[in-house]
């Protein structure tokens, strides 16, 4: 059974648009109630996008779709299928609704479990205007997340890593936001049908995660024992999935590096999201494009490197073009008075297989001009951005460990936006262990002549330097530092560094590939035996030593944010195993490096190191 | 009983594990007979995990109890709680309008034409099943009923034309029934339609050229002997249409089938969805 996250959330939203009904196997569609009316909120309608179209909703009877606070008139005789988080103003605007007989019948699924009490209010809405009998049935979906290919899911969980190292933010506060990932994770976990083995680095926001991950597991688990007539059976560790759980501390610098793969730069520097994209046309205006795994192009080159993407699209148009030829020549054909008999029907079927092969050229052809005109536009970005270089360099510093200075120098007052310079700078700071304070001031006084915004280097920095000082302390300042240190639960921040001990040893391997690839292989390594387990199916006192692998299956969660680089990297692991290893990575929310930078930005204000005041970022 | 809906979904989880152990088979894709990927259990003996996968979710008992605890609080007498509760229970039937009468109506024709097709399929491109007379009076009566179907459908159509304009003119006619909302909802139902009579059409075009592609390889050894039917002129095609003489009466009904299947073929817009 190989885990297909967007199939499996599929499979559960054409469910409920079918009323949760079964459906007749002849027309396709649920028997009571063929035609409905589907009302979502911003949230679940980032949900529903990337997974199914318009003309898939019709296939599925749904004659018209709105957003929740869209102003609505009546339309009898159907009914409508409401797909709303659990919210207060939703409960309130599902209420007036049915106070308004807006709609003759209401199903109403929540993306997650609503909370009882505001279950009470949906209750007392339709009883005080007399609209009980309107809402026929309640859901929860257990759907809140939002699935962008096979394997690739985030629970588009904004700013939690600012959230979540935020020095102001108290122990509820920090609970909240553990509750509100528990809460997505388990959605991922319910809509898989898989009880996970939990296992993650000690301390900080993973250990939190991971631990009330497992506690509302067991209460689920241990609440309908009676149904389990093989109940507390531990099936063997090669059936469950590992579900890996990370902090983005752990790894600072795949957040914040320029990547010169496809999919990442097209992420990165073109805003991809869920899975559009919108870039100036050729012609001049501005075309808007799907990238999904039902584009080969995309599916196939995704992680290759710009370059190569550029010949790839090159030798698929020659291809194309002799497909073209060829048909033209076959359908030429005889001209004139005399018909050969054969040549007739051997031309009739060369007519036929041409005119059947006419959609599939078309649609080659749509392909290959989309991503001509996406490579087109990055071209040009690059060029401007000198993207290739920031990229090169980057990659070089964090092998290297350092960097010549005039080299460094020469980038940060060459090409490139704040952003990019920034994001250079931090990866400076990251590459080597040792950087003597006269270079760190230097760099940010370039940094200050460029006129870019500090903060984030600055948040960096303190991090960095909080690491030296942590291994020795002094009393003077032991005040501030071990209250900030608290705030970071007591996490180790040399590993904000740590991935640069990897990079070094194989080429693009991330500090997070490695680890996963020994958390599935499961065999005594020292980097990860300190890593804590959880298994939701045993006892508390077992110890669980036997579920340490081999892994088949693995889920990877990054808390604080993550990317298409960790991604691929996740996917490259999993090819590379004999046999072939599923795993499916998933974040709170797919951040660009400049979003990231801007989250880091305002944590640096926070803290006070920037100057100016704080705004949240975006 | 918050528990209750929690508890749901582990439930859940576990019966998957427990219909896997059972049917040893993969429930996780869907199985052959679903159109539209909805998973089925293939073994349907043991698997109860359809039905409870849709069960454990629904949370109306819990509504239902929130229900009867807020009419508590706000003092309803014991027949209005009585009332209040049975509305989950008894539907009052609705009246469904003329139009959705007719959609639905419409909507039951195109099954039944599929069923058909599904039915006949094998015969019609089964060369030993059926006759040519056979056959083209299979075609006959699908087109026919194509046709059918898609006058319905322009009927349905413009009845809501007919509704919006009348509705400005009338006093009588509630103002419920041409609201934009409602007005997109029935052109929704008849864009349903034309999609779902679209698919099925372009399932017997499929067909056809199967039959007609048959025909073709049928006459290719037999081309140095007797004259081969020609095709009726595509537009780029570089043939040209000839009157040929026949002396095979098979070849006379294939041309006129070939014929018309081209017409049909390129008649047909832009392939299937």
């Amino acid at each position: 059974m190989s885990l297909n996250l967007r199939q499996k959330q599929s499979e559960c939203i054409i469910r409920m648009l079918n009323l949760n009904q079964p459906v007749n196997a002849t027309t396709g569609m649920a028997n009571e109630e063929v035609y409905k009316i589907l009302i979502y909120d911003r949230f679940c309608q980032d949900i529903l996008s990337p997974l199914i179209h318009v003309k898939d909703l019709r296939k599925h009877g749904v004659t018209l779709y709105f957003l929740i606070d869209k102003e609505r008139k009546p339309v009898g005789d159907v009914p409508a299928v409401y797909f709303v988080q659990p919210t207060t103003p939703n409960i309130q605007r599902i209420a007036a609704d049915a106070s308004k007989s807006l709609y003759d019948v209401f199903h109403v699924n929540f993306s997650s479990s609503i909370p009882r009490p505001l279950l009470e209010d949906l209750a007392s809405g339709a009883l005080k205007s007399d609209s009980i009998h309107r809402i026929s049935k309640v859901h929860d979906q257990y759907l809140e997340f939002v699935t962008l290919e096979d394997n690739l899911f985030s629970l588009a969980d904004k700013n939690c890593f600012v959230q979540l190292n935020d020095p102001s933010a108290g122990d509820r506060e920090i609970e909240a936001i553990v509750d509100k990932i528990v809460s997505g994770l388990f959605c991922v976990l319910a809509t898989l049908a898989v009880v996970p083995i939990i296992r993650c680095p000690q301390g900080g926001p993973a250990e939190m995660v991971a631990s009330a991950l497992d506690q509302k597991l067991r209460d689920h688990l241990l609440a309908k024992n009676n149904l389990f007539t093989e109940g507390g059976n531990f099936t063997s560790s090669f059936q469950r999935p590992i579900l890996c759980i990370f902090d983005r501390n752990f790894e600072l610098a795949v957040g914040i590096q320029h990547d010169f793969r496809y999919k990442p730069l097209v992420h990165d520097v073109l805003g991809l999201r869920l899975n559009r994209l919108s870039v100036q046309g050729e012609k001049g205006g501005m075309k808007s494009y799907e990238l999904d795994n039902s584009d080969p192009f995309w599916a196939a080159n995704g992680s290759l490197e710009f370059p190569e993407v550029a010949v790839e699209i090159e030798t698929q148009l020659n291809k194309y073009k002799k497909d073209v030829d060829e048909v033209n020549r076959r359908t030429g054909g005889t001209k004139g008075a005399e018909l050969d008999g054969s040549d007739l029907v051997g031309n009739t079927k060369h007519l036929m297989s041409a005119v059947n092969s006419l959609p599939e050229l078309t649609e080659r052809k749509q392909v290959i001009d989309k991503h001509t005109n996406i490579a087109t536009v990055l071209l040009s970005e690059i060029k401007e951005r000198s993207l290739d270089s920031y990229a090169k360099k980057e990659y070089d510093m964090m092998v290297r460990g350092s960097i010549d200075r005039s080299e460094l120098m020469s980038v940060l007052k060459g090409k490139g936006t704040s952003n990019d310079k920034l994001r250079f700078a931090i990866m400076y700071l990251i590459s080597s262990e040792n950087i003597p304070q006269s270079e760190v001031d230097i760099v940010e006084a370039a940094l200050r002549e460029a006129e870019v915004d500090t903060s984030s280097f600055q948040y960096v920095k303190k991090i960095k330097s909080l690491n030296v000082s942590l291994a020795s302390v002094s009393s003077a300042s032991r005040g501030n530092i071990v209250d900030w240190a608290e705030k970071l639960y007591g996490q180790s921040i040399s590993a904000v560094t740590a991935g640069v001990k990897n990079l070094l040893s194989s080429d693009r391997q991330l500090a997070l590939t490695r680890t996963v690839e020994a958390l599935m292989e499961g065999k005594p390594n020292p980097e990860i035996d300190s890593y804590i387990l959880f298994d939701p199916r045993a006892p508390k006192s077992s110890s669980g030593s036997h579920l340490r692998g081999p892994f088949k299956e693995s889920i990877v969660f990054m808390i604080g944010g993550g990317n298409y680089v960790e991604h691929g990297s996740l996917q490259e692991l999993a090819h590379r195993q004999q046999p072939v290893k599923h795993i499916i990575y998933g974040t709170t929310e797919i951040l660009t490096g400049g979003e990231f930078i801007e989250q880091l930005a305002f944590l640096g204000k926070k803290m006070g190191l920037g100057g100016s005041t704080a705004a949240a970022p975006n | 009983m918050r528990v209750v809906a929690e508890a749901a979904a582990a439930v859940e989880i576990a019966v998957v594990d427990q219909c896997q152990r059972k049917c040893r088979r993969d429930c996780s894709r869907p199985s052959p007979q679903t159109l539209a990927a909805i998973h089925f259990c293939p073994n349907q003996k043991f698997c109860t995990f359809w039905t409870k996968m849709a069960r454990f979710r629904d949370i109306t008992e819990d509504f239902k109890d929130a229900v009867r605890r807020e009419a508590l609080s706000l003092g309803y007498t014991e027949s209005k709680m009585a009332a209040t509760m049975a509305s989950f229970i008894i539907h009052k039937p609705r009246e469904r309008t003329q139009f959705t009468k007719a959609a639905l109506k419409t909507l039951e024709s195109i099954g039944t034409l599929e069923q058909f097709l599904r039915k006949h399929r094998k015969d019609y491109v089964d060369l030993h099943r059926t006759t040519e007379q056979e056959r083209d009076s299979i075609e006959h009566e699908v087109t026919v009923f194509i046709k059918a179907c898609k006058e319905q459908i322009e009927i349905l159509k413009a009845s809501i034309t007919d509704e919006e304009s009348n509705s400005k003119g009338w006093l009588g006619i509630s103002a419920d029934n041409s609201n934009a909302d409602t007005i997109a909802h029935k052109h929704g139902v008849v864009l349903i339609l034309s999609e779902k009579l679209h698919s099925v059409a372009s399932q017997f075009d499929h067909l056809r050229a199967i039959r007609f592609q048959e025909a073709i390889n049928r006459t290719m050894p037999r081309r140095k002997l007797s004259h081969v039917p020609n095709l009726n002129s595509v537009d780029h095609s570089k043939l040209e249409y000839e009157e040929g003489k026949e002396t095979d009466e098979i070849e006379l009904n294939s041309r006129g089938v070939q014929q018309q299947l081209l017409d049909d073929e390129t008649r047909s817009p832009g392939g299937a969805n």
